[in-house]
């Protein structure tokens, strides 16, 4: 992390907990309000290219390349199936004829998504990849006695490509299975991409929803802006409060693992659930909240995921956009493809029908997972990562009827408080577990922090209550803080899972209900909260926001 | 419609094919059960159902997945 860290601030990106860009978002909102309704678009378009452009205007480019080449891909693509629309319409037609025309058009639409899909996602692993590849090349080149070496220093990451370049894919992607039509405007398609509230970290929106909101009434209301200014408060908060203090732990601990007690890695480990649920899911709600003030809906990337029955839901509530894309372009893809059927098929000839479904579901979870992994990151960490879940969504799938044949047995009441609260705490530690394989650092580096949880006599319980945990950067009012502030998201968090399972109104709706008084007390004492504790201090880095690097 | 339900209970069991209207909104059915229930109706009608059909409005019901299957045999 601390690279990435040194990266973004080179890059100068207005990072949305900074002073800049407070200030841009009042330079924007007026931009915005003062502009003529109808071309309320233009004015957001071009205050995206300047948000881009300010962190570097070497990103442009490859942000433009992408956007077009989708965009041409797409119209050439939709002019192919309006052409058979027009063809089917023949008069006489056999049902043969009308094979041979399907299957012509299907074969053009195929060569240009082919080449479409090379180009662009060609670029976003250059840019990723290279620089992961270029020294297993070097030792290679340097092994058969060649003096040639590649340097990958020069190679750009521009920012927030996985998210445009996942965005125009999907779109490329359901335009060619027929699922919406092509836009015929490029700066409407180029605002959908970099509308700046979501290029730098997501939510991944998809054109047919995010397009459809850009085309709407970008109406500048009063209730827009102080709701949209709720919503950012409530990540502020998450992030400043809660996200900010819990690294300075993390760091300070995972900094000195190697002789660090087991209980400390233990304690590290569980603020580390709380570190990247609040950075990702705080930059989200200011994200969503920034968006807000411009009328525009982005999809909602975080749903109460500790909540989770178990962790193939936890993935469906965590960064629900990046679940949602993986799922309809690679997963049902990859399950639905005739080699998937006929290893399903052929094991249920030789097995169980239980079989049968096991083999067609393996491929296309470890394909899915290890390629989410990639898209976290292209070390082996992230490909560790990604097939941990891989393995523990298969594990949850497999065995389920045991699982539901055990609690029969011992007749344990599936609907209770406390069965649920079994089930969250069982998600919550198969996440710290996946957490624990990335966030040290290397895999050498999280096998050894496990080793110390692991190792007789380490686990040193006393340093709960000795002041130990004091040595790693926070006080003990940094601790009563984060106490509180995080009783306050969980409880918080309870009451909107309440209103959502019991169909009351989010806990937002609620409170718009409630008297004017008690909503400006909870305003400005959350607007006290951040200003008084907040971490601004001489460590603190504005532009660590953890999602931003991908 | 019967025959479909027979295909529907066979491939994913504990879900009220029969009267549930909205499958996917209200999350009844998986991504899992998804595959299974696109696996038993192409083996069983002997179709290929294509990612254009995949939405979810076509497996919102059974009656939204006979509509599609019936597209599908008259294609």
């Amino acid at each position: 992390m601390g690279a990435s860290m040194v990266c973004l601030k080179e890059r100068k990106i207005m990072v949305f907990t900074t002073l800049r860009f407070l200030a841009f978002l009042i330079c924007a909102l007026i931009v915005f309000a003062i502009c003529p309704r109808k071309h309320r678009w233009i004015s957001l378009l071009a205050l995206s290219l300047v948000f881009y452009s300010i962190a570097s205007v070497k990103y442009l480019p490859y942000i433009l390349f992408t956007t077009l080449v989708i965009y041409l891909a797409a119209m050439a693509i939709g002019k192919i199936w309006d052409k058979q629309k027009e063809d089917l319409k023949k008069e006489g037609l056999s049902k043969e004829d009308k094979k041979l025309i399907k299957a012509q058009a299907k074969a053009k639409a195929k060569r240009i998504l082919i080449f479409a899909l090379v180009l662009t996602v060609g670029v976003l692993c250059y840019t990723k990849f290279t620089k992961f590849l270029v020294g297993p090349i070097n030792k290679a080149l340097d092994a058969a006695g060649s003096g040639r070496t590649f340097s990958a220093a020069n190679i750009l990451v521009p920012l927030g490509i996985s998210y445009y370049t996942f965005s125009t894919v999907g779109y490329l992607l359901d335009v060619y299975w027929k699922r919406y039509e092509y836009e015929k405007n490029y700066f409407r398609f180029l605002l959908y991409a970099c509308y700046f509230p979501h290029i730098l970290q997501g939510p991944i929106e998809r054109y047919n929803r995010l397009g459809q909101r850009l085309k709407g009434e970008l109406l500048f209301t009063w209730d827009n802006f102080i709701a949209g200014g709720e919503l950012m408060l409530w990540g502020y908060f998450k992030k400043l409060v809660i996200a900010d203090r819990v690294d300075i732990f993390i760091s300070s601990v995972y900094g000195d693992y190697s002789h660090q007690a087991g209980i400390t890695i233990i304690i590290a480990a569980i603020l580390d659930v709380f570190y990247i649920y609040c950075d990702f899911s705080g930059c989200m709600d200011i994200a969503r909240g920034v968006s807000q003030m411009f009328n525009i809906e982005l999809d909602l990337n975080f749903n109460h995921p500790f909540f989770s029955k178990n962790i193939q839901e936890f993935w469906r509530r965590w960064h629900m956009s990046l679940g949602g894309w993986f799922k309809d372009y690679v997963y049902f893809p990859v399950s639905t493809s005739g080699w998937v059927k006929k290893i399903g098929k052929s094991v249920r000839k030789h097995g169980s029908e239980r079989a049968s479904k096991i083999a067609a579901t393996i491929f296309p979870v470890v394909i899915t997972w290890f390629l989410t992994g990639l898209w976290h990151g292209t070390g082996k960490t992230y490909v560790a990562w990604g097939l941990y879940y891989g393995f523990m969504i298969m594990c949850s799938i497999t065995f389920e009827p045991e699982f539901k044949k055990l609690t029969e047995f011992f007749k344990i009441n599936t609907k209770s408080v406390f069965f649920r609260f079994y089930q969250s705490l069982k998600t919550c530690c198969i996440f710290a577990g996946g957490r624990l394989l990335t966030r040290p650092g290397t895999l050498y580096m999280s096998a050894v922090c496990v080793r110390r949880v692991l190792m007789r006599g380490n686990l040193r319980l006393w340093k709960l209550t000795d002041g130990s945990l004091f040595n790693f950067g926070l006080t003990y009012k940094d601790f009563n803080v984060l106490f509180v502030s995080i009783l306050i998201l969980i409880t918080v968090s309870v009451l909107q899972e309440y209103g959502q399972v019991k169909e009351c109104g989010t806990l937002r709706e609620r409170l718009n209900k409630e008297n004017f008084l008690i909503r400006w007390i909870l305003g400005f004492g959350l607007i006290f909260a951040i200003l008084i504790f907040g971490i601004y201090g001489p460590g603190y880095d504005s532009s660590s926001f953890a999602y931003m690097e991908y | 419609m019967e025959e479909l339900l027979e295909v529907l209970n066979e491939a994913v069991e504990g879900v009220d094919f029969e009267n549930e209207e909205s499958l996917m909104s209200d999350k009844l059915i998986t991504s899992i059960d998804l595959t299974e229930i696109i696996a038993a109706i192409e083996d069983h009608y002997d179709i290929e159902i294509d990612m254009e059909y995949m939405i979810p409005e076509n497996f919102e019901s059974a009656q939204a997945m006979l509509d599609m299957i019936e597209e599908l045999l008259d294609a």
